[in-house]
């Protein structure tokens, strides 16, 4: 048996000591550190989709908007005005006053971009709701942008 | 001093440090998971208050129908209902204010839903979603903002 | 060191290496005992948020748990194996009193008396077998339960002898009559019978609440029904009567159902529980239907 010296005895004693206080620090430092989840991405997906279905919905000239897109996605004319113009101008109040943030909105007629406010960008997307009256159909969504 | 004390006092030196940085290691340690268990305590409590903004739209006492068919909003002839027996809801809302606030067409009145809010608190959180109203009264479909202050 | 000192030594060493391994090793035992707390709380965590999140839209679906977990469902509460207590006094749920197994099978069901009250939670496990004994009302119920459901199976009364519970860990037996005699089960097999009668009073959704629940939380749960149904029908009422103020003419009355709705208020408030609510109910959705027919604003 190797008998150490009364120096080497401390020295080993020290070495067992810091080798302690570094597992505590190590502990200490995985506890300190957590990760923060994108908790953000989960409450805009359910602004965005509340935000597409109060939109399709809002009452004008004793319809709604929905039915001003879809005259717009015909080119037609909508409450005596260019129905694309006039759901711009709506669309636009209903997001600047509903949310401070930056949203893109588009309404397409099988793949065909119809109208769109504001430009688009890399964010949360609402979920494609489907517009549909006599004169046709469309496809509208949201988007909420990230601020880069 | 005789060796033998020193050798006796030297031991009882290191056996307190060891004593004092296990202590301390120990305490640190019950501090943390105390923290840790508050800090997941009000991760829980903020997820289910941001949980709210899909909730409250679901809520029967508060959501549109019509002939029995659902429909995607909130009706504003409830409101008043739901006020005045919104204090049995503590269970779901908690210390919370929420409030449903017209936005487009005109900005009409803010109608407050639910409020309790504690004596003391240290911070308050605000999550806001757009909404849906019905007001029977024009009938017609306007866009609110629904806001949730959390008091915690 | 002579031989004395020697053994001062290791019995100094022995005893301080002692204290120090129990301190150890009871900190390692405490520390165990927090973990499992906090697992069982994550667990009751994610069953609420699982639940919850099916509450927003009528849904069923298979909640799968970490590990097999025991669940004691309470009236406002559940216990995670038997460590954990959970409230959640805002949902009525019906499930059996005590559940093991990772594997839960939920379905969130609007519940309409007329108008929609709330979302009833059913609750029940994979290895848990439920029979329904065959006749009309038990296959009307077999095609009325989602088949998610697949451990809920109709069978002859004959076949009852011959029952095979391998493989289930619990086992139970419903029968919508109370002329089948069915006292030659096992005793470990729970046995519900649904009288005639109650079948006309009560409304399916509460009959699945006899055939997922046990008795004490069945009650407790239509309690909570009758406290919410009262809660949902005085905002009725008050909409009825801002229907009133602003929109009544000559074709738009709504005194009539507001009287109605202040009536159904009180059988709902005391609790009363005969064919009574069934006319009121079936008088509401007719006065209803009237408004709509006459181009008024419906209440519900």
């Amino acid at each position: 048996m190797v008998s150490l010296k009364k120096g080497q005895t401390e020295i080993v004693g020290l070495v067992i000591v810091v080798i302690i206080l570094v597992i505590l620090a190590l502990i200490f430092l995985k506890f300190y550190i957590t990760g923060n989840g994108d908790k953000d991405s989960s409450v805009k997906s359910v602004q965005a989709n509340n935000l597409v279905n109060a939109i399709k919905m809002v009452t004008m000239c004793n319809q709604n908007i929905g039915d001003a897109i879809i005259a717009c996605c015909n080119n037609n004319d909508f409450c005596g005005r260019d129905a694309c113009r006039l759901s711009i101008e709506e669309i636009k109040k209903i997001m600047d006053s509903s949310s401070e943030e930056i949203i893109y909105f588009e309404a397409k007629d099988n793949d065909d971009l119809c109208l769109s406010v504001n430009n688009d960008c890399n964010g949360v997307s609402s979920s494609i709701n489907f517009i549909r009256n006599n004169d046709g159909e469309a496809q509208i969504q949201v988007k909420i942008c990230s601020i880069k | 001093m005789r060796r033998g004390e020193i050798q006796i006092y030297e031991t009882i030196l290191v056996i307190f440090f060891f004593v004092v940085i296990f202590v301390f290691g120990f305490l640190f340690f019950y501090k943390f998971t105390l923290e840790g268990i508050r800090s997941d305590n009000l991760d829980y409590e903020e997820f289910k208050s941001r949980q709210l903004i899909s909730y409250i739209p679901s809520m029967y006492e508060l959501r549109c129908s019509s002939m029995l068919a659902e429909v995607e909003c909130i009706d504003l002839g409830k409101i008043s209902g739901f006020k005045k027996v919104s204090t049995a809801y503590f269970d779901i809302f908690g210390y919370k204010r929420v409030i449903i606030k017209e936005v487009y067409p005109g900005n009409a009145q803010d109608f407050i839903i639910y409020e309790k809010i504690p004596v003391k608190y240290k911070s308050k959180e605000v999550i806001a979603s757009p909404l849906s109203i019905y007001s029977p009264k024009d009938d017609s479909y306007k866009v609110a903002k629904l806001i949730i202050e959390w008091y915690h | 060191m002579n031989r004395a000192q020697m053994q001062v030594h290791w019995i100094f060493v022995i005893a301080a290496g002692s204290l120090i391994l129990i301190f150890l090793i009871g900190f390692a035992v405490k520390y165990n005992d927090l973990q499992s707390a906090k697992l069982d709380a994550d667990i009751a965590r994610y069953i609420d948020n699982a639940i919850n999140g099916l509450k927003v839209n009528e849904q069923f679906k298979i909640v799968q748990l970490s590990e097999i977990t025991n669940l004691e469902f309470g009236c406002d509460d559940f216990i995670v194996n038997k460590n954990y207590k959970h409230r959640w006094p805002e949902n009525i749920v019906f499930a059996p009193k005590n559940l093991n197994g990772d594997n839960l099978i939920v379905w969130a069901k609007k519940f309409e008396l007329p108008f929609a009250i709330d979302k009833l939670i059913f609750i029940s496990e994979v290895n848990s077998k439920i029979y329904l004994v065959d006749d009309i009302y038990a296959r009307e119920f077999k095609s009325y339960i989602p088949s998610i459901f697949n451990n809920i199976e109709v069978i002859d009364i004959g076949a009852l002898s011959n029952l095979d519970k391998s493989g289930y860990k619990k086992t139970k037996v419903v029968a919508f009559s109370n002329s089948y005699n069915l006292n030659f089960l096992e005793s470990d097999i729970d046995i519900v019978y649904i009288d005639s009668d109650d079948y006309a009073f009560l409304s399916k959704d509460l009959i699945l609440g006899k055939i997922f629940s046990d008795e004490e939380s069945f009650t407790c749960s239509i309690e909570k029904i009758y406290e919410k149904s009262s809660l949902v029908a005085r905002i009725y009422f008050e909409k009825s009567l801002y229907l009133r103020d602003c929109c009544s003419n000559y074709r738009c009355n709504y005194n009539s159902i507001s009287a109605l709705l202040r009536s159904y208020d009180n059988f709902m408030t005391n609790k009363i529980n005969n064919n009574q609510i069934n006319i009121i109910k079936e008088d509401l959705v007719q006065k209803n239907e009237v408004l709509f027919g006459n181009d008024c604003r419906v209440v519900f």
